[in-house]
């Protein structure tokens, strides 16, 4: 059966797990780690880095570093996150050519799917050199409030991975169904997710039979690990600078230094009570000398340190709770999610709020994505129990006269579904009404997300309140909206199909996906001439250590010589298809030092 | 590249450097010329000369010449009194000697450059090294560089135009390169032209005598202070282009996993500074050699030169 990866799309961290028989695996990357940095840029000599190594030149190569493109994914060019970002980001952010948003790296503008798709490609081969196969298809995670657009950027990302996202699921949704998975339960959770660069919480109802209903989620988007660290590099500059009068933000490889200490020096000290940050040759003085920062942290001065950041989260809880309308006591448990949820000093906030200690059955990291592998094993196994319900995740509907949002679907409704709802004209003798369909909450309309528009004509002329206009919401399994406006009286209709758009056309798609295939290509093309290259060097070494012992055992009989001048001419073309980068010759010579060093040994034993 | 390849094809350079790949960036000791003695084109017994004579540099060399033309017992006196011009002054052959001083010679044995009768000096083949005086490195100081180290002398190794022609009777240091500059064929000189002075013609000076860390420095320099200047840029490229060579010549495969080889608690007594600092502690153990570079955040050139001077240094070792 094919096999399906579950990915966790995160903003700072991204990570990939698989249902091997009933138990869901996170799979690691080749560095042994679990977690990825969601983090790409693209070096000055043109190459690309993805994850930790992108990630530990993130300050030194500030301009062509992308972070957090999550934040941007699926957002139109206008909209106040990507203004936000514009004036947050170290990278370029530019108007792409559908009121989108692209980003500018070196010479190359990229859309923002296509960044998250490099991310994605990443997973995707982690997950292939753990399973030996190639793998085409995946459930992708995204935060609950993550609208259609953004959605849909994220299935496009997927798609110029060259993966075919089979579902998008719920952040908070996909940890509850790790959580709760082999376990029959019927209860009301919270989702606490501290992550590297956004906080969310989400009120779920786990009911039997596969429901998952995220009553409320909200969060902060620009609240998490990042901000923790922040806080240690604060005081560690403000610590040199009383000492040395120098300011260390001056310099991008100290920065670049202290940051990487922070993240350690932080994490570190959940499992400890103080930690030493070490940064010897810090900077130079310019007096033909370098500076050594050393300094000691403790967990009560991080505790400190950080304390409103802590606060922060507690006061979104209450908000959530709120929206929920349900009373902190009836929260039956708590999932915590994201690595900052290990900090000591965070798990005694949750414990103090919501009155219980957190469940800490399912590991922070990687709840989310094994909850998606879940997911994903359960649609191609066709396990009805366990698929989870598609649901819209917004609300739908009109916007009304005074700017107000007029609901037709409500959030968390499943598809396909239909609405109708009566309206009237409001002002006397309209004779045509523009109808603009939007996505959200906020009962004000300009809160909301706009998805189309169309107008319909033709009203016959009477007083306002006078004429009667039917609007109906269809969406269909695809997840397509239609909506269709009639006058009730003549029969005069319009309407319109809302198809959710990452913003980029099905032409940039396609080519995008060929990009992402040649680059697949030659970066396996690579690591296939780097393994033989591996082996024949580690070959040609062993012969050559064999080589003066051969010489000393067949002495100087001719076929002795003769086999010794073979063995050298191997090793020579060896190098010259090393040196010509030639994959298939190498493997070539590779079968033949393999005799060799066979024959040298059963020599040399022999002798 | 062959060693013919290696041959000027002007006694004048043209005001763009060569392309990188035309100079021998490796510090292989296979290719240091002269080894191989049976070559008929072997360095020892070519005779070439040197590309460019900037007027300040021939001025030096000059005077060094005729500070070292000290009349001694049993030493024939120059017999060309020192000429007025610069044409005048190619007329004289500037040879330096790798071989040991000879017996009973009390020459200043620092003089870098003597000044020899043209009609005593060779001009086609001129006497061909003993095998123990050929090097197997070029072990030359130039003019410009007194002092040294191990660094500028692999550099130098890249001067492969400059013909070694070991001459007796002279006084010598004995790390000394062997120079000779002669007119092979008057037809192929190129017509003369005036010198540049100052920045300039230092950075060119010093390309062609194959100190490419100095001229690439001399034409930032000249960049800084004239952005719009078109010679340095190119020169500039062309060094880092050689140096870029060299330093991963030297480095070796750069899919070498690195390490740090000194332990954690000595690290800080080292000497180094940030820059070193900084790329030290991008080595974790486990990232290639090119990683590291790709993370640098420097130059590549910069990065390069840092990481082996750490290599030399025995801060960081490389492995498979």
């Amino acid at each position: 059966m094919e096999r399906v990866i579950g990915i966790d799309l995160g903003t700072t961290n991204s990570c990939v797990a698989i249902l091997e028989g009933d138990t869901p695996v996170v799979i690691p990357n080749r560095g042994g780690y679990k977690t990825t940095p969601s983090v790409v840029a693209v070096t000055e000599a043109g190459k690309r880095l993805v994850g930790h190594i992108a990630k530990r030149q993130a300050i030194t190569n500030a301009e062509n570093t992308v972070y957090a493109a999550k934040r941007l994914i699926g957002r139109k060019w206008n909209s106040p996150q990507v203004k936000n970002a514009i004036m947050t980001s170290s990278y370029t952010i530019v108007e792409g050519p559908h009121a989108d948003v692209r980003i500018k790296l070196r010479d190359k503008t990229y859309s923002v799917p296509e960044v998250s798709s490099m991310v994605l490609q990443e997973m995707k081969i982690v997950a292939e050199d753990y399973l030996g196969e190639p793998v085409k298809k995946a459930v992708v995670t995204v935060p609950a409030y993550f609208n259609d657009n953004q959605r849909q950027a994220t299935k496009d990302a997927g798609a110029i991975a060259g993966l075919d996202v089979i579902r998008i699921i719920n952040e908070p949704t996909a940890a509850s169904l790790a959580y709760g998975y082999g376990k029959d339960m019927d209860r009301t959770v919270a989702v606490y997710d501290l992550g590297g660069g956004t906080f969310d919480i989400s009120i779920l109802e786990i009911g039997a039979h596969g429901v998952f209903k995220v009553i409320s989620t909200t969060g902060d988007t620009f609240l998490g690990g990042e901000d923790f660290d922040a806080r240690i590099i604060d005081w560690l500059v403000t610590g040199f600078q009383d000492e040395h009068g120098i300011d260390l933000r001056q310099d991008r490889m100290a920065l670049q230094r202290l940051r990487d200490a922070a993240e350690k020096a932080k994490c570190e000290l959940s499992g400890v009570r103080e930690t030493e940050i070490n940064l010897p040759f810090i900077i130079s003085t310019g007096r033909n000398e370098a500076l050594h920062l050393q300094r000691t942290l403790a967990r009560p001065t991080l505790e400190k340190l950080t304390e409103d950041l802590v606060e922060r989260t507690v006061d979104i809880c209450k908000q959530a709770l709120a929206d929920a309308k349900l009373d902190v006591s009836e929260i039956e448990d708590v999932i915590l999610v994201g690595g900052m949820t290990r900090m000591p000093a965070v798990q005694t906030s949750v414990t103090g709020y919501f009155g219980r200690e957190p469940n800490k059955s399912v590991h922070p990291d990687e709840v989310v994505a094994m909850g998606a592998a879940i997911q994903g094993a359960a649609l191609v196994q066709d396990r009805q129990d366990m698929i989870l319900l598609d649901v819209t995740p917004h609300a739908l509907g009109i916007m009304t006269f005074g700017s107000y949002f007029e609901e037709l679907i409500p959030q968390n409704t499943t598809v396909p579904t239909s609405r109708t709802k009566v309206f009237t004209t409001s002002r006397d003798d309209q004779t045509a009404v523009k109808i603009l369909v939007m996505q959200g909450e906020s009962k004000r309309a300009d809160e909301n997300e706009l998805l189309g528009e169309f107008i319909l004509t033709g009203l016959r002329r009477a007083p306002k309140g006078h004429v009667e206009i039917e609007v109906t919401f269809e969406i269909n399994t695809d997840g397509i909206v239609s909506v269709h406006a009639k006058d009730m009286e003549n029969g005069q209709a319009q309407s319109i199909q809302v198809t959710a758009t990452s913003g980029l056309t099905q032409d940039e798609i396609k080519n995008m996906m060929t990009n992402a295939q040649d680059y697949l290509v030659e970066r396996r093309t690579d690591e296939h001439f780097e393994g033989a290259k591996q082996e024949a060097e580690t070959l040609i070494a062993e012969i050559e250590r064999l080589f003066p012992e051969i010489e000393r055992v067949v002495g100087s009989a001719d076929f002795g010589r003769d086999a010794i001048a073979k063995a050298r001419t191997t090793v020579d073309r060896t190098r010259a298809a090393i040196a010509s980068k030639d994959t298939a010759l190498v493997k070539e010579q590779v079968d033949q030092l393999s005799r060799t060093q066979r024959m040298f040994k059963g020599v040399v034993s022999r002798g | 590249m062959s060693k013919n390849d290696r041959r000027l094809p002007h006694l004048h350079p043209i005001s763009t450097p060569p392309d990188a790949s035309e100079v021998d960036a490796t510090w292989d000791d296979e290719t240091v010329p002269g080894l191989d003695l049976d070559d008929p084109l072997n360095e020892f017994d070519r005779v070439t000369a040197i590309p460019e004579m900037p007027e300040l540099y021939a001025q030096r060399v000059q005077q060094t010449a005729e500070d070292s033309r000290v009349p001694k017992a049993g030493s024939a006196p120059p017999t060309a009194p020192p000429p007025a011009g610069f044409l005048a002054r190619r007329e004289e052959y500037f040879t330096l000697d790798s071989g040991p001083p000879p017996a009973g010679n009390d020459a200043d044995s620092t003089a870098q450059y003597t000044a020899v009768s043209s009609h005593n000096a060779p001009t086609a083949r001129p006497i061909a090294p003993a095998p123990q005086a050929a090097p197997t490195r070029s072990p030359g100081v130039p003019p410009h560089s007194p002092s040294v180290t191990g660094l500028e002398l692999a550099e130098l190794d890249s001067i492969s135009q400059f013909k070694a022609a070991p001459r007796v009777g002279l006084a010598h240091d004995p790390r000394d390169p062997v120079i000779e500059l002669s007119f092979e064929d008057p037809e192929l000189v190129a017509p003369f032209k005036e010198p540049e002075s100052g920045a300039l013609g230092d950075m060119k000076d010093r390309y062609a005598m194959g100190d490419f860390s100095g001229a690439l420095v001399i034409a930032e320099g000249i960049l800084d202070s004239n952005p719009e200047d078109l010679e340095a840029p190119r020169y500039a490229q062309s060094c880092r282009d050689v140096l870029t060579q060299m330093y991963s010549a030297r480095l070796g495969s750069l899919d070498q996993v690195v390490s740090i080889a000194v332990p954690s608690d000595e690290v800080r007594w080292l000497t180094l500074d940030h820059r070193a600092g900084f790329l030290l502690s991008l080595v974790d153990g486990g990232s290639t050699l090119d990683q590291i570079l790709d993370i640098s955040g420097m130059t590549r050139l910069d990065a390069l030169r840092i990481m082996y001077q750490l290599l030399d240094q025995r801060v960081i070792s490389l492995g498979s």
